[in-house]
């Protein structure tokens, strides 16, 4: 698979997401998020964990670089938060050097949203079991 | 002049002939001018087709010659228009009822604010499929701006709300909460805690709004890329959600208003990717509740199920 680069104008979508990924990480690592109480209503219901439970605590353990605690809070959460703080630092020294965007085709963009949503199950899957237990 | 792009098909705005860029998909184009003179065409490279154009029509863009050929969207089924361009005696859309159009928050300056503001509104509340129809899909700015303002007056109004809650309602959903599951896990809500909260919430509306915003059409057009609907690109998304967003202004109805407006604004979305992405009203839905079953099997389902155990309650008394 071939991938492609396109050049965007220096300030876009990609740079808002960035943008938005390293707020994340500030907050996360800035603000006593954690003391907030937690009011997941699925949970409040149910007892049982939805799949998004645990994603405060994966940013924030990282954050502080408590990777085994993140993990074990929610590992997708974990793997989205190095990936989307990944992903800001690049973007930035993408804008610093004014180098192309990668392109990638719709078919790669749809095989990674399937993944994505997969990953996500079974990270739900998990949680369940880790909850139960 | 409007032009569109031969490779993605979006339209843009643009004010000069000649080689550019697409600003949706960075496609090399070429918008040729119908009153230069031509010249002799080459025996090698044939020419795309001549568009004929006029100031204010759309126009359709074809690579330059020698540029190397892209690939066609592969998703949905678009016409096959072979490496570049349209097929021979293809023409411009006529203008009329299918040529793109700004919404009237994009002609504030025209209209005024409060009338653009208002229309648009009325527009996507009670016929989102005809608004979003011909929507222009480049002028995410004022989708998104629509959206920050009406989310933020719908926050606002909430805090409103939670501020004037008097003390004898929070025992009463503090008794209610009692006998859930995790109850434990809740802090007992007290007028000065809501209160802190709820200024909290208010001064960063506007900024959570607009990340919000951006969150959920990346979740949206993640759902439409696995369902194979994402025809065209990005901005269509936020487009839909943007506008969409209008509907949060209905939390100023008392109790009921978040209700509505979450469910109002999920219909309006599932009209807003259908017609912006043109992919069929079942991936529009299935990409609709893909964030409703992440995040709403969080909020919706048991807000409904908490709501109807209130309600319950309340007939009982």
């Amino acid at each position: 698979m071939r991938l492609a680069w396109k050049k965007t104008a220096r300030f876009g979508v990609p740079e808002i997401f960035a943008g938005i990924a390293a707020l994340s990480f500030l907050v996360a690592r800035f603000v006593p998020v954690l003391r907030l109480p937690g009011l997941c209503p699925f949970k409040l219901i149910t007892g049982l964990p939805c799949c998004t439970c645990g994603m405060t605590h994966a940013f924030v353990h990282l954050a502080h670089g408590e990777l085994g605690r993140a993990m074990a809070a929610n590992p997708a959460g974990c793997a989205l938060a190095a990936a989307v703080w990944l992903f800001a630092v690049l973007d930035l020294a993408r804008i610093a050097v004014s180098a192309p965007l990668p392109d990638p085709s719709p078919r790669a963009w749809r095989a990674l949203a399937v993944m994505g949503v997969a990953i996500l199950g079974v990270n739900w899957v998990f949680l369940l079991v880790k909850g139960v237990s | 002049m409007l032009a569109r792009c031969a490779r993605c098909q979006s339209t843009f705005t643009t004010d000069h002939y000649g080689t550019q860029a697409c600003p949706h998909c960075s496609a090399q184009i070429v918008l040729e001018d119908p009153f230069a003179s031509k010249p002799p065409a080459s025996s090698e490279a044939p020419q795309p087709s001549a568009q004929p154009t006029v100031p204010d029509q759309v126009v359709a863009g074809a690579p330059p010659p020698g540029s190397p050929p892209a690939s066609q969207p592969t998703s949905g089924s678009p016409p096959h228009y072979g490496a570049w361009g349209p097929p021979p005696g293809w023409a411009p859309p006529p203008v009329g009822a299918d040529a793109p159009v700004s919404s009237p928050f994009a002609q504030r300056e025209r209209l005024g604010f409060v009338n653009a503001y208002l229309q648009t509104w009325k527009m996507v509340a009670l016929d989102p499929a005809r608004f979003f129809r011909n929507l222009r899909i480049d002028e995410t700015g004022s989708a998104v701006g629509f959206g920050v303002i009406s989310g933020t007056l719908g926050t606002w109004f909430t805090v409103l709300f939670t501020l004037i809650l008097p003390q004898t309602s929070l025992e009463a959903i503090n008794k209610l909460l009692e006998g859930l599951p995790n109850a434990a896990e809740l802090p007992h809500l007290t007028t000065g805690l809501l209160d802190g909260f709820a200024l909290g919430i208010a001064l960063i509306a506007p900024l959570s709004t607009l990340i919000w915003m951006f969150l959920l059409a990346a979740i949206y057009h993640l759902f439409l890329m696995v369902f194979g609907g994402a025809h065209r690109g990005f901005n269509a998304t936020l487009t839909a959600v943007g506008y969409a967003r209008g509907l949060s202004v209905l939390m100023a109805i008392p109790w009921i208003g978040g209700i509505a407006a979450g469910i109002w604004g999920l219909i309006a979305v599932i009209f807003g990717l259908d017609e912006t992405h043109r992919c069929g009203m079942g991936k529009a839905v299935a990409a609709g509740f893909g964030p409703s079953i992440l995040s709403c099997c969080c909020c919706c389902v048991p807000g409904i199920t908490l709501m109807t155990v209130i309600m319950a309650k309340a007939a009982g008394a």
